[in-house]
C-alpha cells in the first residue's frame, strides 16, 4: 500500500507493528521480508518515487578534514535510496574483516563470517545476480581467458566482484510494485522523520515525528522501530533526537556519529608490463559478469601489520584522461555529478577504443588504484551543524579523518606489488610523487571515497564500545534497531551494499523471532 | 628538505628521490654492456631517466660512486660468489638471477618512484657514472 504523506490530514497518527525509517537498500530489503506476514509494517520514505531536489536538499551538509564529496550529492533521498545511482558492484567481506586484529585499534565484529554467510546467499537473491559464488576457480572454469596475474599466492590473491547492469539493481524500480501492492506493507512517501521520541526513562521509543514540505506533521507509533537511512543520516537522526537525552538517543557513551569509515580509493601507482596485456580478469567482464581485484592475503596483512586493501587496474592512457573522483564529483546536484563522471569516462574510453583499434592488443601500462579499508577512528565522525534544514533538523557535518596506519598501509601495499611484480618477472611498478615522503602521514590529495558510508552507529556487545548490540539493537533502548552499514565496526575493503543488505536480512529474522515471542502481550495491527 | 632526510635515513631499506621523471618515460631498450643496462627497466625508461635514477642512487650511497666497486657489487652475490665476467651472455643471466634474488629477499629501493632491485639501481648508477 502506498500513501503520499503530503495528502493526508495534518497531524495524522499512523500505527503499526514495525516502523522502518528509510526506503533504501536496507529498508526495502527488510520490508520485502515482511510481505504477507500478519504484521503491519510502516515504511517511511522522505522522498517520492522520483528525484526531487527540494527533498535532496535535506541531505546537504558540511565537510571538514580530508576532502570529501558534497554531502547533498553523496547519497540519494528518494524511494530506493542510493541504489538509484550506484555502480552495482557486489562482493563479500573476507573472514579477516570480522576478526580482532591487534595491530588495528578497535577491530572485530561480535560474530564471525559464518554468521553472515546464509544471509549473503539470501541477499544474492534480493540483488538477483545469479549464481552465488565468489570463488575465483569457479569463474575461471567458466571463462579460461580470465587469467590471474602470476604473483606469489601467499601474498596476493584475486578477489571476485560480481556485477549486474546497474539499471537492473535500482531498488526503487525493482521493488516498487512488490512494496506498493503488498497488503501489509504501508509505504508513506514524503514522510521525513525529524525526531524520535522515547518514554520518560528513554528505554522505549514511543513514536517518531514525520514532516514534509506540504507543512504536514504526523506521528508514527509502532512496537519496533528500525532506523534504515544511510550511515550519515542514521547518526544525524539519533543525535538530533536530543530532547530527552541531551547527547541524542543511544549516545550515553558519546559514540553516535563517531568511527565514520569509507573505502578510501588511492590511485597512486603504475604497473608497467614486459608483455602487453588486457588484464582481462581485472577488467569488468560481461561473460561472466565479474571482475577481480588483487587482494593482499590475511597472512601478509598480519605480517606487515597493515590495513586490508585491494588493487584495481585501468589502462594508463585512460587513467591519464580521468581525474580522481574527488576532483570530478564536485557538484551538489547528484545527477550533474554523475553526468560529469560519465562524460569523462566515455571520452577517455572512446579514445582508448580508437587506439586499440589501430594498435597492438592490450596495454603496456596500467594505473593502479588501491581500495583501502579505513582504520576505525573516533575522530572521523558525523556531528550536528548549527544550521538547520527546511524541516528544522540540524544539518550533518562530516569530519573525515585518518590515522597514520592508512598511509603506512598504502605504501606497504604498493611496495609489495613492486616487489612481487619484479620477482614474477612481469614488469615494474612506479609510485606517484605524492607517496614518496615516508615522514608525511597525510593522505594523498587525490584520495577519493567510494561513496561507501560506514560506521557511526558501530556494533559491539559492550555499550561503552558500540551504539548497537550484535542484533543491531540500540544499547539501552528496547525497541530501536539500526539497519545498514552504519552498524559495521570495520568496513573491510569491499563495496558495502551487498553486506549491508545481508545484515539487514539478519536483523529482519531477529525481529521476526522477537515479535513472535512478544506477540501474546501485544496487539497486532494487521488488517486495521 | 624533508624528502632529503628520508633518502638519507631510509636507504638501508628504501631510497627515494624527489625529481620526477614524468615526460621521460619511453619504451625502448638500451644497447650496450649488460652491467649498465637494467634490462626490464630500460623497456620503460630512456637513457636519461636511467642515468637520473643512477645519479639519485649514488647521492644516497656515495660510498658506491666508483665504477669498479659497482661492478664488483653487481657481480658478487650475497654468499660472496663472483660471476665470470668474460662472457657477456652469462653476465646477463647472472644479473637477471641476481635481480630476481633481490626481489625475493626484498632488497629493493624506490628511486624516482620506481620500485627496483638493488642490482638494478647499481646498474643505473654505473650507466650514470659512464655518462658523466
Amino acid at each position: 500500500m502506498h500513501t503520499d504523506a503530503r495528502l493526508i490530514d495534518d497531524h495524522s497518527v499512523i500505527e503499526g507493528d514495525i516502523c522502518i525509517i528509510g526506503a533504501g537498500a536496507a529498508g526495502i530489503s527488510i520490508a520485502l521480508e515482511w510481505i504477507n506476514t500478519p504484521y503491519k509494517v510502516i515504511l517511511l520514505e522522505g522522498g517520492g518515487f522520483e528525484y526531487d531536489d527540494k527533498v535532496q536538499d535535506l541531505y546537504k551538509g558540511k565537510t571538514t578534514g580530508q576532502k570529501y564529496y558534497p554531502l547533498k550529492s553523496a547519497r540519494l533521498h528518494y524511494f530506493g535510496g542510493t541504489t538509484g545511482h550506484w555502480g552495482g558492484c557486489c562482493s563479500v567481506f573476507e573472514p579477516l574483516a570480522f576478526k580482532k586484529r591487534d595491530w588495528i585499534n578497535e577491530t572485530g565484529w561480535p560474530f564471525d563470517d559464518k554468521e553472515l554467510e546464509p544471509y549473503y546467499k539470501r541477499a544474492n537473491h534480493v540483488f538477483g545476480i545469479g549464481e552465488y559464488s565468489f570463488d575465483l576457480d569457479y569463474w575461471q572454469k567458466l571463462n579460461p581467458a580470465l587469467i590471474s596475474l602470476p604473483l606469489d599466492n601467499s601474498v596476493f590473491r584475486s578477489k571476485i566482484w560480481r556485477h549486474r547492469e546497474p539499471s537492473t539493481l535500482r531498488f526503487g524500480k525493482k521493488y516498487k510494485n512488490a512494496i506498493v501492492k503488498s497488503g501489509n506493507i504501508h509505504l508513506y512517501t514524503y514522510a521525513n522523520v525529524t525526531g524520535i521520541l522515547a518514554n520518560e526513562n528513554v528505554s522505549t521509543i514511543t513514536e517518531v515525528t514525520v514532516k514534509n514540505y506540504a507543512g504536514k506533521t504526523h506521528k508514527v507509533s509502532a512496537k519496533y522501530f528500525v532506523l534504515a537511512c544511510c550511515a550519515i543520516q542514521n547518526s544525524r537522526l539519533l543525535l538530533a533526537s536530543n530532547k530527552q537525552a541531551p547527547g541524542g538517543l543511544g549516545n550515553d557513551h558519546d559514540l553516535v556519529g563517531r568511527y565514520f569509515m569509507e573505502n578510501a580509493e588511492i590511485r597512486s601507482a603504475e604497473l608497467w608490463l614486459k608483455q602487453r596485456s588486457e588484464l582481462k580478469l581485472y577488467m569488468r567482464n560481461k561473460q561472466p559478469n565479474i571482475r577481480a581485484e588483487l587482494a593482499i592475503t590475511p597472512q601478509k596483512q598480519a605480517e606487515l601489520k597493515i590495513l586490508n586493501g585491494s588493487l584495481s587496474f585501468v589502462p594508463l592512457e585512460i587513467a591519464r584522461k580521468t581525474p580522481p573522483f574527488i576532483e570530478s564529483w564536485t557538484s551538489e546536484d547528484p545527477s550533474e555529478a554523475i553526468k560529469k563522471i560519465a562524460e569523462i569516462d566515455e571520452k577517455a574510453s572512446s579514445k582508448s577504443r580508437m587506439s586499440k583499434l589501430f594498435g597492438p592488443n592490450g596495454y603496456e601500462s596500467f594505473k593502479v588504484t588501491l581500495r583501502q579499508e579505513q582504520a576505525p577512528n573516533p575522530l572521523s565522525r558525523v556531528t550536528l551543524d548549527t544550521e538547520k534544514d527546511k524541516l528544522g533538523v540540524p544539518r550533518a557535518s562530516l569530519h573525515w579523518a585518518f590515522t597514520s596506519l592508512e598511509k603506512k598501509s598504502i605504501l606497504s601495499i604498493y611496495k609489495l606489488l613492486g616487489q612481487y611484480a619484479g620477482l614474477a618477472g612481469i614488469g615494474r611498478v612506479k609510485l606517484d610523487e605524492e607517496l614518496l615522503d615516508e615522514n608525511d602521514n597525510s593522505m594523498p590529495a587525490s584520495t577519493s571515497g567510494g561513496w561507501h558510508h560506514m560506521g557511526t552507529t558501530r556494533m559491539n556487545t559492550d555499550p561503552r564500545k558500540g551504539v548497537v548490540d550484535a542484533d543491531c539493537k540500540v544499547h539501552g533502548i528496547g525497541n530501536l534497531y539500526v539497519a545498514g552499514s552504519s552498524c559495521f565496526p570495520n568496513g573491510g575493503a569491499v563495496n558495502p551494499t551487498f553486506s549491508l543488505v545481508s545484515l539487514s536480512i539478519r536483523l529482519s529474522d531477529h525481529l521476526k523471532k522477537t515479535i513472535k515471542m512478544n506477540n501474546n502481550d501485544n496487539k497486532v495491527y494487521a488488517g486495521k | 628538505m624533508k624528502r632529503r632526510t628520508f633518502i638519507l635515513t631510509a636507504i638501508a631499506v628504501t631510497a627515494a628521490a624527489s625529481v620526477p621523471v614524468s615526460g621521460l618515460i619511453c619504451s625502448r631498450s638500451l644497447p650496450g654492456d649488460p652491467l649498465s643496462r637494467p634490462d626490464v627497466l630500460s623497456r620503460f625508461c630512456n637513457k636519461k631517466a636511467i642515468c637520473e635514477i643512477g645519479s639519485h642512487y649514488l647521492s644516497c650511497v656515495p660510498a658506491e660512486a666508483e665504477e669498479e666497486r659497482l661492478k664488483k657489487l653487481i657481480l658478487t652475490d650475497n654468499a660472496g660468489n663472483e660471476a665470470i665476467a668474460s662472457d657477456p651472455s652469462s653476465i646477463g643471466d647472472w644479473i637477471n638471477q641476481r635481480t630476481s634474488q633481490d626481489y625475493g629477499a626484498n632488497r629493493t629501493v624506490i628511486i624516482d618512484g620506481w620500485v627496483i632491485s638493488i642490482t638494478e639501481a647499481r646498474q643505473c648508477a654505473l650507466l650514470s657514472l659512464a655518462n658523466n
